[in-house]
């Protein structure tokens, strides 16, 4: 009777500890999950402002080719006073 | 013993559970930081790709817009040569004809041109209407210099002297007749009147009206210019109904409200309508 009660005693620890590991390591995984997609995000972020710099070039070099381009249409050099 | 060993191990099992426990809940709250640091990035991405999008459609209109001015710049330099070449036929016009209504002609096309972003052809359009002007002010110079030729010949005063001729000139120039030709005689209306238009396009005057007011001399010269005017749209005129009511058929009392017009009143008025339509023959129009 109290060898049963040792085995059972026994048993259940055992389970109790595998229970408790696997949640551990449950949770362990779903950080390293986590904190590999904010890595993703920011690797996400990065590129989105590099392409936005790059646009940003573009648009004002477009804008000061308009302002030369208004000067010389506002030149009234060459016309009636 | 026993006891002792099972108190042991109960504080031993305890602390153990503790130790799990705050494991997990560290665990946890990470985890939950971690989480809250990917939804701002995530917000901080869509506002980025919105900056993208934005970004993109100024550069298209930008393009857009740069190359419609490009366009516009192109055919410039053409414009500008045409009002060069405009401005050197006024200049050769200067005392021959009268250059201000082509002038404004020309300034209107300039505006357009200088207001112009995106439309070339609004620019080859000006370009044509200045080139067309240039014509223009060819031909009237050339018929100014026919009614040269065509008028008598010999000096255009005698009696009246270079000084007497200059007086009646200044007054037919200042009324807006420099390009005709004024000749002293005594053969208006076999020189009882003091001035008279002939239809060949000139004016003669007789030598004693030197000597009237300056006033009196613009009044005398709009009047004889007004005549000028009417030999242009001579059948027009004559087949005018509102020519017969209004001014009886009379081209002197017609000739009298059209100096009016022109802000040169003699003794002789008209009316707000008589003058509404007197001022249609100064532009070649018989209402």
């Amino acid at each position: 009777m109290r060898g049963v009660a040792v085995v059972a005693g026994g048993l259940l620890l055992l389970g109790g500890t595998v229970l408790i590991a696997v949640a551990d390591q449950q949770r362990v995984e779903a950080l390293a999950e986590a904190r590999a997609a904010v890595v993703e995000a920011e690797e996400r972020l990065d590129a989105a402002h590099e392409v936005n710099l790059r646009l940003a070039g573009q648009l004002t070099t477009l804008r000061t080719a308009i302002a030369e381009q208004e000067t010389l249409l506002s030149d009234t050099s060459g016309l009636l006073p | 013993m026993i006891r002792r060993v099972l108190s042991v191990a109960m504080v031993a099992a305890l602390m153990l559970g503790a130790g799990v426990v705050a494991r997990a809940v560290a665990l946890d709250e990470d985890r939950a930081a971690v989480i809250a640091e990917l939804q701002s990035l995530a917000q901080s991405t869509r506002t980025a790709q919105m900056r993208t999008d934005h970004l993109e459609g100024s550069i298209a209109i930008a393009e857009k817009d740069t190359a419609a001015r490009a366009a516009v710049l192109e055919v410039r330099p053409a414009f500008v040569a045409e009002i060069t070449a405009l401005r050197v036929a006024m200049e050769g016009a200067d005392g021959k004809i009268d250059t201000s209504a082509h002038r404004a002609a020309a300034m209107s096309a300039q505006e357009s041109v200088l207001a112009e972003r995106k439309n070339p052809a609004t620019v080859i359009a000006a370009t044509a209407t200045v080139h067309a002007l240039i014509d223009r002010v060819g031909q009237d110079i050339g018929s100014w210099e026919a009614a040269q030729y065509a008028a008598p010949s010999g000096p255009a005063w005698s009696s009246s002297g270079p000084d007497g001729f200059a007086r009646v000139r200044a007054a037919l120039d200042r009324v807006g007749g420099g390009g005709v030709g004024l000749y002293e005689s005594a053969s208006c209306a076999g020189g009882t009147a003091p001035a008279c238009a002939n239809s060949s396009g000139y004016i003669k005057y007789r030598a004693d009206i030197v000597d009237w007011s300056v006033d009196r001399l613009n009044w005398a010269m709009a009047h004889e210019l007004a005549h000028i005017y009417q030999f242009r749209v001579w059948g027009a005129l004559t087949s005018s109904d509102v020519y017969y009511s209004s001014f009886g058929g009379d081209p002197e009392f017609l000739a009298n409200c059209m100096a009016v017009v022109r802000g040169y009143p003699g003794s002789i008025g008209c009316d707000s309508e008589q003058q509404s339509w007197a001022s249609g023959i100064w532009v070649g129009a018989v209402r």
